[in-house]
């Protein structure tokens, strides 16, 4: 009955946070089959660590450090383009023209992110979540100097690679 | 490119890719790497103590001559206690492992010395192993030329060189293929971590 209640409770707050996934997805993994074994992988840590999460942080820095930690080390076989994607393999954004609109600035972003390394791509999706420096070394375990001189050279990288794209905002 | 500008949009991305199930039973296995060894390690569990038990008959299946029986005991009975040790420490040490809620270097580090762990108790294993394989030999050639009415002095002055190659093989077998099979199974994976590790370390 216990089980059951907790079980109940678990999956509300993963409704609730369903876009921590969905992000740690799409920043990990290019393709929407990788996506959702990853999403399954991710719940499925998230649920044998619920006893240890005291409520002391909140549920979403909580999941986040799970799903970080999960995407980092979970490396599947058939995966391993997803972290070396060659630009042959993007599609075609050279060959778009420029869109303001915010969506397609998205995807664009979402598939540079794909040539990042997995510790750069948490750098990202912290940044992206608002994090400060000091709260970004909290969750990957490294200094806040370290974090910031990280962040700048990955933000500094993915512009370089969105250059390429030749599609500029 | 103006990170800021696509926030809003990061924020308010659609997420009907996640498919948040209406029951945990509805998951499947576990697939990440610690979760496949503990699994294994829990098949291991159960094949070396049918192993054992199998073990414990073998003078009688291989029909070793009476006068082997004492050695090969005594070798078996090292074998089970250390491998009975060994299983049911590293049992116990991978069930209590809770990975992935520490912060991502400290999960990190702990993945790669579990995996580093792991590698050495296959060493451990398969050298102790060595000693009970040679012995197994030894006392098969024993028994044979027993069974053939050769005395073992005059056994030994005949087949010396034949046992010393035996020794040879197969102990440079155990030590060579044993690290080559467990680089083989786990390197590439800890090779992987342990460049995310030295990622997070640069500064």
């Amino acid at each position: 009955m216990y089980v059951k209640e907790k079980e109940r409770e678990f999956l509300m707050q993963l409704e609730a946070h369903k876009g921590i996934l969905h992000k740690v997805g799409r920043m990990y993994m290019d393709s929407l089959e990788d996506r959702a074994d990853l999403h399954q992988e991710i719940i499925i840590q998230l649920w044998k660590s619920y006893d240890n999460f005291k409520g002391q942080s909140a549920f979403s820095s909580w999941m986040y450090r799970v799903a970080v930690n999960t995407a980092i080390s979970y490396f599947k076989k058939r995966k391993q383009h997803s972290h070396s994607v060659g630009l042959d393999s993007i599609a075609e954004p050279a060959n778009e023209p420029y869109d303001p609109n915010p969506d397609k600035q998205l995807d664009v972003f979402y598939r540079a992110v794909q040539q990042l390394s997995p510790v750069e791509k948490a750098i990202i999706l912290y940044f992206m979540e608002g994090l400060p420096h000091r709260e970004i070394g909290l969750q990957l375990g490294i200094t806040e100097g370290n974090a910031r001189v990280k962040l700048n050279r990955t933000k500094e990288k993915l512009q370089n690679i969105i250059k390429t794209y030749d599609d500029e905002f | 490119m103006n990170f800021d500008n696509i926030k809003s949009a990061w924020n308010n991305d659609n997420t009907n890719d996640v498919n948040i199930p209406t029951s945990l039973e509805k998951l499947r296995a576990a697939k990440h790497p610690l979760d496949k060894l503990k699994k294994n390690m829990k098949k291991e569990w159960y094949s070396h103590s049918i192993s054992l038990v199998l073990l414990a008959f073998v003078p009688q299946i291989f029909n070793l001559h009476p006068d082997t029986y004492s050695v090969y005991y005594v070798f078996y009975g090292m074998l089970a206690v250390i491998s009975i040790y060994y299983l049911n420490l590293f049992s116990k040490l991978y069930n209590e492992l809770l990975h992935f809620t520490a912060d991502t270097k400290d999960s990190l580090d702990e993945i790669y010395y579990h995996f580093r762990l792991n590698i050495e108790r296959y060493h451990s294993f398969s050298f102790l192993l060595l000693p009970y394989v040679l012995m197994l030999v030894g006392v098969m050639v024993y028994t044979h030329y027993m069974q053939k009415g050769i005395d073992i002095s005059t056994a030994l002055q005949q087949s010396k060189t034949l046992l010393i190659i035996i020794t040879l093989v197969v102990s440079t077998f155990f030590i060579i293929i044993i690290p080559v099979w467990t680089s083989r199974y786990f390197g590439k994976y800890l090779k992987q971590i342990k460049r995310i590790r030295e990622e997070l370390k640069e500064s």
